[in-house]
């Protein structure tokens, strides 16, 4: 426990010391996550925007006039070809309604449409009432979207605009006030009522600090370690190789919590982020990330075949992992072999989770996908090292 | 340089054919070795002989394939054990420290991995870096980082110390310091384990070396006994003006070469040679010039031996 603790010390004190790690693992995320939220938080406000939107028409055929055949018709007026279209629609069948979800969820489209399957007769029953004076309940349409998704979220907007247009009109037919449709929406991957750009991206920073200790602070370090033979010095000697690595990842793992308070307090504090950065469950799925992003450090330093190589490789994983995280922006319309990498990309899983737990958004993969998928890499990541460490010990 | 056999004390270090294979590549191919207390052992090959992969298995950061070891009297048996790690100090080439960590903190760091230890300033004391002790290990010099490497290697008061190459890099005031260090831990009575490339090195330093090439020992000795049996005849190179008449030359014997100006006389005995070349230029009349003596030393012992330099 001793040595686990003076390894944990000198690590910790060696990297404290060290002005250049001081400002890529405390500085830059800062930085990063200010220039981000100073650039992009006004993205997809201004400009024309055309919207992918799916309709799905499950109403029957009434005896008096069609009011869903009148609905669809506003929308494809609406639409793609015509002039000034807002939207891009896609009609689809009822027993579609899932995969509809999922291109939603996948950003294959931005909201999708529901007109159920009593719409018609609803309507007929609610003008009736109107014109005998009696309360009628209002007659819903499902608009399904993610609100943390900027495009999703003003496609949900311009939706609702547009059924207030079908209700002006419907009031100046049928003589009766406005309001016979209300837009109930239901959420994809969020919880929060006004995503903003700077909630969306604080939990991939955090996530991004992570990941550069493991590669900054992790793997130049065992890199260097084994070039100048620092860790066949300590084998030389009776302390237990494991109060090494658990001391020296102790160490990097308390960086990255300090990295994490203090990311959270700046978002919170002074970018005005709005998201849980207390909750338990978001500061112990951080630190499984770190476990899991220290081990690929340690991977790293084993490939690297000096301090000096080390750069090299962490520039070839770091970006593309980055980049295919979701941190920044979300991920639209990718091709399938891009997609692969993004499943595979721990840095998205742990994004992912992190938005949920910080009450930012709802995962948009499962949470045992968030689990199970990091947790292969720390495994992975953990038995290579090992098996490498021994390597060099025969 | 060191003559005559060593007395033996009693042995520290026991190997006997002891073997290293790399997948079908066999490193060492049975090596024996006995180092006795208090001695400078010195383990001379060419690069790739076996030297290095020969002391991490001593130094208990290599397994070996077969063979035996017995340390301090004990039986190793696979890795060596912590309480065998407690009584050895290990100096490895080019060993670097954790950066941004001063010099009293590196050794505070090693000390706590022992039971026993001497102090960090007692320690500093020895190695004559008291004045650094708050200085960071990467702002010392060359000399400087291999005597705190030295310090870390004692600083739990071994009683056998590993040392790889421990002047290599060094400038000639750094080295001849650090082997005036290595003579005082000697005369503390550590047994010390030496690899060198330098030939000078070994033959101040060591009592006996083992050369070990495609990894056996190929002859293992004191420093005289094998410049002695390998070494050759020993030179004595000059020139002379006036250039010396043909009876002058004859006068010289069959063990003289000529190259121009230039001339060499081979000898077993050199002083005796010196004293009758002194006679020869009275009596010819003859001035010498740029008079050279050239011992045999472990580099043509070397070189005999194994067909490579030291440095190969």
């Amino acid at each position: 426990m001793k040595e686990t603790w003076n390894f944990f010390k000198v690590h910790l004190l060696s990297d404290l010391r060290n002005k250049r790690s001081i400002f890529w693992v405390v500085i830059f995320p800062i930085l990063l996550f200010t220039i981000l939220v100073l650039t992009f938080s006004n993205l997809g406000v201004k400009g024309s925007i055309n919207f992918k939107i799916i309709l799905i028409n499950d109403s029957q055929k009434a005896n008096g006039p069609n009011f869903s055949r009148e609905l669809v018709n506003a929308f494809r007026s609406l639409s793609f070809p015509n002039k000034d279209a807002i939207f891009t629609l896609t009609m689809m069948k009822k027993k579609d309604t899932n995969a509809a979800f999922e291109k939603v969820i996948y950003s294959e489209a931005d909201a999708v449409l529901i007109i159920p399957k009593d719409f018609n007769s609803a309507i007929a029953r609610s003008i009736l009432f109107s014109k005998l004076g009696i309360s009628a309940p209002l007659v819903p349409i499902k608009v399904f979207y993610v609100p943390n998704r900027a495009s999703s979220n003003l496609a949900e907007s311009a939706i609702e605009g547009t059924i207030g247009q079908i209700n002006s009109y419907l009031t100046a037919r049928f003589g009766y006030t406005l309001k016979a449709i209300k837009v109930k929406s239901k959420t994809f991957g969020s919880i929060m009522e006004s995503p903003s750009y700077t909630n969306f991206v604080a939990p991939g920073i955090m996530v991004i600090a992570a990941f550069m200790t493991g590669l900054l602070l992790v793997a130049p370090k065992i890199a260097m370690m084994r070039r100048y033979a620092v860790m066949k010095k300590y084998a030389s000697t009776p302390v237990n190789p494991y109060s090494f690595f658990l001391g020296f990842t102790a160490s990097r793992l308390f960086i990255m919590i300090i990295q994490y308070i203090g990311l959270a307090l700046f978002s919170t504090f002074v970018l005005g982020a709005v998201i849980r950065a207390f909750s338990w469950q978001a500061f112990l799925y951080y630190l499984f990330s770190c476990a899991v992003y220290a081990a690929i450090g340690f991977v790293v330093g084993f490939i690297a075949s000096g301090p000096t190589s080390v750069g090299a490789v962490s520039s070839l994983i770091n970006l593309p992992l980055e980049f295919l995280a979701g941190i920044y922006f979300p991920l639209y319309n990718l091709p399938w072999y891009i997609n692969i990498f993004v499943y595979i990309n721990p840095l998205w899983y742990s994004t992912n989770a992190l938005r949920q737990f910080l009450g930012v958004a709802m995962s948009t993969t499962p949470m045992w996908m968030n689990i199970l998928v990091p947790g292969i890499w720390l495994i992975a990541s953990i038995a290579f090292s090992s098996v490498r460490q021994n390597l060099e010990k025969e | 340089m060191k003559h005559g056999k060593i007395q033996k004390h009693g042995k520290v270090i026991e190997v006997k054919n002891l073997k290293k294979f790399y997948g079908r590549f066999e490193a060492l191919k049975g090596i024996n070795i006995e180092l006795y207390k208090g001695e400078i052992f010195g383990f001379l090959g060419p690069n790739g002989a076996g030297k290095t992969t020969t002391l991490e298995i001593l130094e208990g950061l290599r397994r070996p394939s077969e063979g035996e070891m017995w340390f301090l009297g004990e039986k190793i048996h696979g890795d060596v054990p912590p309480k065998i790690k407690e009584k050895i100090g290990v100096v490895l080439q080019e060993t670097r420290f954790l950066d941004h960590l001063k010099v009293k903190e590196v050794l505070e760091l090693f000390a706590s991995f022992f039971k026993n230890s001497l102090g960090v300033k007692n320690v500093l004391r020895t190695v004559k870096l008291e004045e650094k002790e708050n200085t960071y290990s990467e702002n010392l010099s060359g000399g400087q980082k291999q005597r705190l490497a030295i310090a870390v290697s004692i600083i739990n008061d071994p009683e056998i110390i590993f040392l790889d190459e421990p002047t290599a890099g060094l400038d000639p005031q750094s080295r001849e310091s650090i082997w005036n260090l290595i003579e005082e831990l000697k005369s503390y009575g550590k047994t010390i384990f030496l690899t060198t490339h330098y030939m000078e090195e070994a033959q101040r330093l060591c009592d006996r070396v083992a050369i070990i090439d495609h990894g056996q020992i190929i002859e293992l000795g004191t420093p005289a006994e094998l410049i002695s049996k390998y070494g050759g005849k020993s030179e004595v190179d000059f020139e002379c003006s006036p250039t010396p008449t043909t009876v002058a030359l004859n006068a010289l014997g069959e063990n003289l070469i000529i190259s121009g100006d230039h001339f060499r006389i081979m000898t077993q005995n050199l002083t005796k040679t010196l004293e009758a070349l002194v006679l020869w230029s009275k009596k010819f009349d003859i001035s010498l010039t740029n008079v050279f003596l050239i011992e045999p030393n472990l580099e043509d012992v070397f070189l005999k031996l194994t067909g490579r330099g030291l440095r190969d």
